[in-house]
């Protein structure tokens, strides 16, 4: 009896660790959108963290003012990614896959701009482990 | 939160639950089967919890086009208000 029961708790906890295994598990797009999705959080929790700094007197208005233009050209950016990933899910076909494609190595790049100036001023990597990524 | 951890506050929970059971006298220390029971009520439960954030997780997947252009459009720099603070505060210094 206490054996069945034991055998049963091994089940369940084997049952726990493949759920947690197939909770990693997406399709391309689904990934695609969950990693955009997280760079964006990161690049909007980041400018609080900056703007913050400035209103704390940490930063000068000309390096706020160039940490939001940076912000800016991402948004662009991330706009056109947007609207390319959301097409390339309504006709996936071969012109909207080389739009997505071209917008996903833009938005990498000026995600990258950003932070890269940004980070000199945010603990970045640490945002990025409080907002869990 | 990951599936060990979930697991472990189950655990844990249940091993709070049976030590007051004890304490109440509801629990004899033999009774290794109500412990048993507890434990596996615990991982179920955990289980149920990890299949639904499963659900959260996969259900990028499952997005509309229109629910995706929704969750990546960026917001506006002052739609925040810590960077709405910021701009008032740079304006009045004039830049």
């Amino acid at each position: 009896m206490r054996h069945d029961r034991m055998r049963n708790v091994s089940a369940v906890l084997v049952l726990v660790l493949l759920v947690g295994a197939w909770a990693c598990a997406s399709t391309p797009l689904g990934k695609a959108v969950q990693a955009a999705d997280a760079q964006k959080q990161l690049v909007e929790a980041s400018a609080d963290e900056f703007a913050r700094l400035y209103l704390n007197k940490a930063i000068s208005v000309e390096t706020y003012r160039q940490g939001k233009d940076a912000y800016q050209t991402w948004a662009k950016g991330e706009t056109a990614l947007a609207k390319s990933l959301a097409e390339w899910k309504r006709l996936q076909d071969k012109d909207s896959g080389a739009r997505l494609s071209q917008a996903l190595a833009d938005v990498g790049a000026l995600a990258s701009a950003y932070l890269d100036f940004v980070g000199r001023f945010v603990d970045v990597p640490a945002l990025a482990k409080r907002l869990g990524q | 939160m990951d599936p060990i951890t979930i697991l472990t506050i189950g655990i844990g929970l249940a091993s709070t639950l049976l030590q007051e059971a004890k304490k109440l006298g509801l629990v004899a220390d033999e009774s290794w089967s109500k412990y048993v029971d507890g434990g596996l009520h615990a991982m179920q439960t955990a289980t149920q919890i990890v299949a639904h954030i499963a659900d959260g997780s996969t259900s990028y997947d499952g997005l509309t086009a229109e629910e995706i252009e929704a969750l990546l459009l960026p917001a506006e720099w002052s739609a925040s208000e810590v960077r709405r603070l910021a701009d008032e505060k740079a304006a009045a210094e004039g830049v």
